[in-house]
């Protein structure tokens, strides 16, 4: 049974206030890339950089990140995808959907160092739904969600699913 | 863009649906034109406006869906527009969306989700609870069984409604098992699905409706509200209506507003969406009711109230413009699409109800008002208080004889008066005011009508200084007091057993003379140009003379039976010629509704009550060169020509004889009169069914000798003769002027604006190419070999439980056509 | 009903009828656009001193119930409508218009027409004005010589400390003439509030423990509060999240280098689009203003602009680029005024639960 926990204007603010912590926490918007995690971490990335563009009339570049061939939890070795975006020198934001055990994030910690050396990296996911298995912590939660191992987490977005709504089931 | 946009148009015109549409879709047409659109409009009413238009493909067709989907494709049509023709065009715009499927057109301004909310309740409820919204509490049956079970767990006093009802939604009310035993059946069986819904009645609460406006990016603006005086249980087309909204707090306001902000963003609406809601006046708890998705009534009223521009930002939004970024038309400041409209005055809008006229007419008539519309048309009156708006109103509903004609309610009994306080009719505001006379408190009074005793107080203001003023004749301050709360120079006469002139001579000589204020959305805040005014007896007024070489054209008020929206074109059409002959035009009417307010049809506006003083008011104000005044206003045209002032009548004629008795028929012979010659244009064969003309018959025409005309004035005009003339014979029967439908319907099927040919012989700037026509005629190039007006039946029975067949001639509502 | 007068310090004068107190009063005149929510404006703190015109025609149908009030009592010093309702009948009230305004001895005037005057005031701006029984040369020296005070959030500010107690995040409010609006909705979050008077110090505030600190909306002009508050300002933005309202924003500014001036027109109503600057969105909100940022000031700045009013780009909004501090000009309390106005309440809290751990 699919329940809608977050709604639409609810993901919408939590974008908004992310976008806030990035710029405070950067002290502005120099040097800043965004980085989105395929495939919905990609838009909400792009979300953020709209923000930012409307406050700060700058453009933010905005990368896609393929970790599929990261991942530590697969046999096969798949070609490496390079990143389509410049970071060095520069301060990452990586965005994801949902942040869970954190094999994720680390494959893409690895994805990114083999494209480059960034000065900082910081991680902006819209849910922190707990449940770690690497000692891995997001520097901007849009909403933090506890959940049993049991249930799923599904952040929909407009440009993938129609809509934009995080579900549990 | 390029886009081709089909307008749905609203066929006849009938109880729910007067002018507005018209006015509203002739001004889309303008918005659509300017953003580069190609228009198709698809309609069979003759006294559509918008169809005259010569920048529009126009298809005369039965509004079915076939036709619709055989129009779309020969053109090639990309985007369908329904929500300017009332619920007709709205039903339509989804079949059609069901033949075509994907391969349709977009249907723009209304959505498949939307559309189903505002035809099934129970749809309705489920989006609220799922949005958290409060609902009435309803429940689906499928039979007369169900019905009883709905009501048993429900408890009376239930309300049935149809679903998917053929025609005009209706909602019947039952108090106890009798009378529910009575509609069940009938509520089954007008329903296509033999569905009904019956809910739990909320009879008693405050109707409030508020109108919202969404675009694509969910910015949503509140653009108006509308209080009805009448609580839940008469229709709200019979009650009377005001806005701003009067008695309710500020936190309820808001609490509505962000309600409807909510339904719209669920709905994801682009566009317009009105959301009715019922307020429980004792702890101010609330639920949604209904939605209307398209331009009605009140969507009407709010934008005569407030000045907002309305249908242009509808249609930017609908076709996905921003809030910010639409066009709006260059006499408006700027930001004004974006300011929640604020108002600095009062509008009331008072119902027009026909009894006393069918009465007349020997037609027996049920005038209890309940929840299935009775009304017919309205007016409106605009003031700085309620008691000068409520005045106004009544006076524009032509209830002048009310208060201080004792023997008009005087006779009614003690019991009379309850039970009409409990169920009232058509003429409750006369039985207020003589129940407030007979020592009725303000809260028995509310008790009993549950209408919100503030109302009651108004009124009981307005009884005491009418008798004030009769207590103290010819007192000026009195007089001011009367004139500061709306009373009128006529009224005030009657008061003071005197004549209008002389009040008004009295009036001039002491300096109380009315001032003008402006319509417009910021209250004042911001400098609109403005072009649509209001009289009020105050310091300030902001109405100056138009100019040098203006004409000042009077309306014709309410929307009533027999012409019905034709007298509404008929002086639309006029007024634009004026302007295209080089007039400047005011305009002078009532009816918030008619076309004659269209914003560019004129250069000025007045929202004013018809009487003679407050056209001499305005007179005084705007002196304008000619005034075109329709025929019927006898003692309004002999006032402004002893007066010294020009005055173009425009012939009227509301009806034909009663053709009632027999299925007889009768010849009619159609003139032009230019002043010095009578010119046949066509004979047409009227029945109680239907008019028609036969192409090939008018061969008759030619050898016709000349019938007496008693008239003067130029115009159109109809000789009515028993049976089919004979060449050379002296012709018997009787001139008069052509029924405005019936000249709507001739310039529809001869493709000749005769309405405005007239206007140029009146202004004596007839063309060659007029009088080359006229020469010729009878000789005449019809399009068609035959033109049938059929009159509408308006659903008489089922709105006033009238069992006979009503004499159309004089009681049609709504008319369609069709060519061959 | 007697005749009273309205006198303005231009000499204008508009007749009318008397109703609320006898009483005499001088103020500064505003118009208020909104159609609903007198009792609310009425009460407003940031309206010390002020008398209100209301472009509504008819007011006090909804009489005066206590829930609606912003303070104890009205602020300002006269009212001027065009009709007054004698009698309310809304069943939640507990007395009329009239008698609200008797009680608290101030002054009402009706019948005058109001739309002609707001026309004659947005031309001129606001001015002093007086509601007086003769509009003879004795009224008008007096309100010519009168000289408005500038000691206004002293006047409206409470003079004590006090706990507006809950369970929730550790609040302190910096009282600068703060309206009941900003404490309801903090008892939404169940904050526990304590509110402390303007003059309170550094000490004082940072001895609460707080979670979050609110500058309140208040009369008056910023440039009239005394310095110490900016640096204190400067000092609690850099500690603890800080919402900022209306008076409070213009403080905020001031503390951050942007400069604030009087505005040519006021705005007072809640009609007007603001659009937030990060989503693009247009929202509603009721605006009481005297002042604005001077734009022009902003850049170079460490704040940035979050809220601009769309008729005449007039800022609405600011953030500080390095610490959770935001501000507004509008009010984001909803009484009056739009329920989606109340978003920086909702992102303010956000911010200090997030900040608290949450």
């Amino acid at each position: 049974m699919t329940k809608e926990i977050v709604d639409s204007m609810a993901m919408q603010r939590a974008l908004t206030r992310i976008t806030y912590e990035i710029i405070e926490k950067n002290k502005g918007i120099n040097n800043l890339v965004i980085v989105g995690i395929k495939t919905r971490g990609v838009f909400i990335g792009q979300h953020i950089a709209e923000r930012l563009q409307q406050l700060e009339s700058a453009e933010i570049p905005v990368g896609e990140l393929d970790i599929s061939s990261y991942r530590d939890d697969q046999s096969e070795t798949l070609a490496k995808q390079p990143l389509d975006v410049n970071i060095d020198g520069k301060r990452v934001i990586l965005v994801d959907d949902v942040l869970y055990t954190g094999r994720t994030i680390r494959a893409a910690l690895d994805a990114l160092m083999d494209n480059g050396r960034p000065a900082v990296v910081n991680l902006a996911v819209l849910v922190d739904r707990g449940h770690r298995e690497l000692p891995i912590r997001a520097d901007f939660v849009g909403k933090n969600i506890p959940t049993s191992a049991m249930e799923r987490i599904q952040v929909n977005v407009e440009e993938v699913d129609g809509r934009d709504s995080v579900e549990i089931e | 863009m390029a886009e081709k946009i089909l307008l749905i148009g609203g066929s006849a015109n009938g109880f729910g649906r007067e002018t507005e549409s018209d006015s509203a879709s002739y001004q889309m047409v303008s918005a659509l034109l300017k953003r580069g659109c190609e228009v198709f409009l698809v309609d069979d009413n003759p006294d559509s406006f918008t169809a005259s238009r010569t920048d529009v493909h126009v298809e005369v067709l039965n509004l079915t869906a076939e036709n619709l989907v055989k129009v779309i494709i020969a053109n090639g049509i990309t985007g369908v527009v329904p929500n300017v023709g009332g619920t007709t065009a709205i039903r339509l715009a989804f079949e059609v969306q069901q033949i075509l499927g994907d391969q349709g057109p977009k249907i723009y301004g209304l959505s498949t989700p939307v559309l189903k909310a505002t035809q099934n309740t129970k749809y309705l409820q489920e989006r609220l609870q799922q949005w958290h919204l409060p609902a009435v509490q309803t429940r689906l049956a499928s039979t007369p069984g169900e019905v009883f079970d709905a009501a048993r767990e429900l408890e009376f006093p239930v309300v049935v409604r149809s679903i998917a009802p053929q025609g005009q939604a209706l909602r019947m009310q039952a108090e106890d098992a009798e009378e529910l035993d009575q509609i069940a059946e009938d509520a089954l069986a007008r329903s296509l699905t033999h569905q009904v819904n019956v809910d739990k009645s909320i009879r008693g609460y405050k109707e409030i409706a508020l109108i919202v406006m969404r675009d694509f990016r969910d910015t949503n603006v509140l653009i108006g509200g509308i209080e009805d005086m009448d609580p839940v249980g008469i229709h709200s087309a019979d009650s009377i209506a005001i806005t701003p909204i009067q008695t309710l707090a500020d936190p309820v306001v808001q609490t509505l507003r962000h309600t409807a902000f909510k339904i719209a963003r669920g709905f994801d609406i682009k566009g317009l969406l009105q959301v009715r809601f019922a307020v429980n006046p004792e702890d101010d708890t609330y639920v949604v009711t209904r939605l209307v998705p398209y331009y009605d009534r009140k969507v009407s009223l709010i934008e005569g109230a407030t000045g907002y521009p309305m249908v242009p930002v509808m249609t930017g939004l609908m076709l996905g413009d921003r809030l910010e970024k639409v066009h709006i038309p260059s006499s408006y400041a700027e930001h004004t699409a974006m300011l929640e409209p604020t108002m600095d005055h009062i509008v009331v809008r008072f119902p027009v109800f026909t009894f006393g006229e069918l009465e007349l007419g020997g037609i027996e008539t049920n005038r209890r008002l309940d929840t299935i519309q009775k009304s017919v048309g309205a007016t409106i009156g605009v003031g700085r208080s309620l008691e000068e708006a409520l005045e106004k109103a009544l006076r524009a509903a032509h209830f002048s004889n009310r208060s201080f004609s004792p023997d008009l309610m005087g006779e009614l009994t003690d019991s009379q008066v309850i039970a009409q306080l409990i169920h009232p009719q058509d003429n409750r505001i006369l039985l207020l005011l003589e129940a407030i006379r007979r020592g009725y408190t303000v809260d028995e009074l509310a008790e009993l009508t549950h209408i919100d005793a503030f109302f009651f107080y108004k009124l009981q203001k307005i009884m005491q200084l009418e008798i004030d003023v009769q207590d103290h004749p010819w007192d000026i301050d009195l007089m001011k007091r009367a004139k500061y709360y709306g009373l009128s120079d006529g009224l005030i006469a009657k008061l003071w057993s005197s004549v209008y002139d002389s009040v008004r001579r009295y009036r001039w000589d002491n300096n109380v003379l009315p001032t003008y204020k402006a319509f417009e959305p910021s209250a004042g805040e911001f400098q609109e140009s403005v072009s649509q005014f209001y009289s009020t007896f105050e310091t300030e007024n902001e109405s100056e003379r138009l100019g040098q070489n203006t004409v000042l054209i009077i309306g014709t008020g309410a929307f009533r039976l027999g012409d019905g929206a034709s007298a509404s074109y008929v002086m639309a059409m006029v007024s634009d010629e004026y302007k295209r002959q080089g007039y400047e035009t005011v305009l002078m009417n009532n009816n918030p509704h008619d076309l004659t307010f269209i914003p560019q049809l004129s250069d000025k506006q007045y929202f004013e009550p018809l009487e003679i003083s407050d056209i001499m008011n305005v007179v005084e104000v705007e002196q304008p060169t000619r005034i075109v005044v329709p025929g019927n206003r006898i003692k309004l045209i002999n006032s402004l020509k002893s007066a010294g002032l020009k005055v173009d009548v425009i012939a009227r004629e509301k009806y034909l004889e009663s053709t009632l008795t027999e299925p007889k028929e009768e010849i009619l012979l159609n003139y032009f009169f230019d002043g010095a010659e009578l010119h046949p244009i066509v004979l047409s064969h009227q029945t109680n069914r239907q008019v028609n003309i036969e192409t090939a018959e008018q061969t008759i025409l030619r050898d016709l000798a000349v019938p007496e005309m008693p008239f003067a004035e130029p115009g159109l005009y109809q000789f009515v003769m028993p049976t089919m003339p004979q060449a050379g014979v002296g012709l018997q029967g009787e001139m008069r002027p052509m029924p405005f439908t019936h000249v709507a319907f001739l310039d529809k099927v001869s493709h000749v604006d005769w309405l405005r040919m007239l206007v140029r012989f009146i202004l004596n700037t007839s063309t060659t190419a007029d009088e080359a026509l006229l020469d010729q005629l009878p000789d005449f190039d019809w399009p068609y070999q035959r033109a049938v007006l059929h009159y509408h039946d308006a659903e008489f029975k089922e709105h006033m439980n009238i069992q006979v067949p009503l004499d159309n001639g004089q009681f049609a509502m709504g008319v369609t056509y069709e060519v061959e | 009903m007697a005749k009273r007068y309205l006198i303005l310090e231009d000499g204008s004068v508009y007749e009318g009828v008397a109703f609320g107190a006898p009483a005499t009063t001088f103020g500064e005149i505003f118009f208020h656009t909104a159609m609903t929510g007198y009792q609310e404006i009425m009460t407003n703190p940031i309206y010390h001193n002020q008398i209100v015109v209301f472009t509504m025609p008819t007011i006090g149908a909804a009489g005066i119930n206590h829930r609606a009030d912003e303070a104890i009592g009205p602020m300002v010093k006269g009212v001027v409508v065009r009709e007054v309702a004698e009698v309310s009948t809304n069943r939640l009230q507990s007395m009329s218009l009239h008698e609200f305004l008797l009680r608290h001895n101030v002054p009402g005037i009706s019948q005058v027409d109001t739309r002609a005057l707001t026309r004659h005031l947005r031309e001129t701006g606001s001015q002093k004005a007086s509601i007086v029984d003769f509009p003879d040369d004795h009224a008008f020296d007096q309100l010519r010589a009168l000289v408005l005070t500038n000691q206004e959030v002293q006047q409206t500010s409470t003079p004590r400390a006090y706990v507006n107690p809950g369970r929730g995040a550790n609040i302190v409010v910096i009282d600068f003439g703060l309206k009941n609006g900003t404490l309801r909705m903090l008892n939404d979050y169940d904050a526990n509030v304590t509110v402390l008077p303007y003059t309170a110090t550094l000490e004082e505030v940072l001895n609460l423990d707080p979670d979050g600190i609110v500058l309140s909306s208040g009369p008056g002009n910023p440039h009239d509060i005394p310095e110490e508050i900016l640096s204190l300002i400067r000092t609690l933005q850099k500690t603890v999240p800080l919402l900022a309202i209306g008076l409070g924003h213009e403080l905020f500014a001031l503390a951050n280098g942007v400069e604030v001036e009087p505005m040519p027109i006021e705005h007072h109503g809640m009609n007007h689009p603001i659009r937030e600057q990060i989503t693009n969105q247009i929202m509603y909100a009721t605006q009481a203003q005297g002042y604005q940022i001077v734009t022009s000031t902003i850049k170079g700045t460490d704040v940035f602009v979050t809220h601009v009013d769309l008729t005449d780009g007039s800022i609405q909004g600011l953030r500080h680029r390095n610490y959770p501090a935001f501000s507004v000009q509008f009010f984001p309390d909803t009484a009056p005024g739009p329920v989606e106005a109340t978003q920086p309440f909702d992102d303010f809290m956000d911010m200090v639960t997030v900040r608290r751990g949450g």
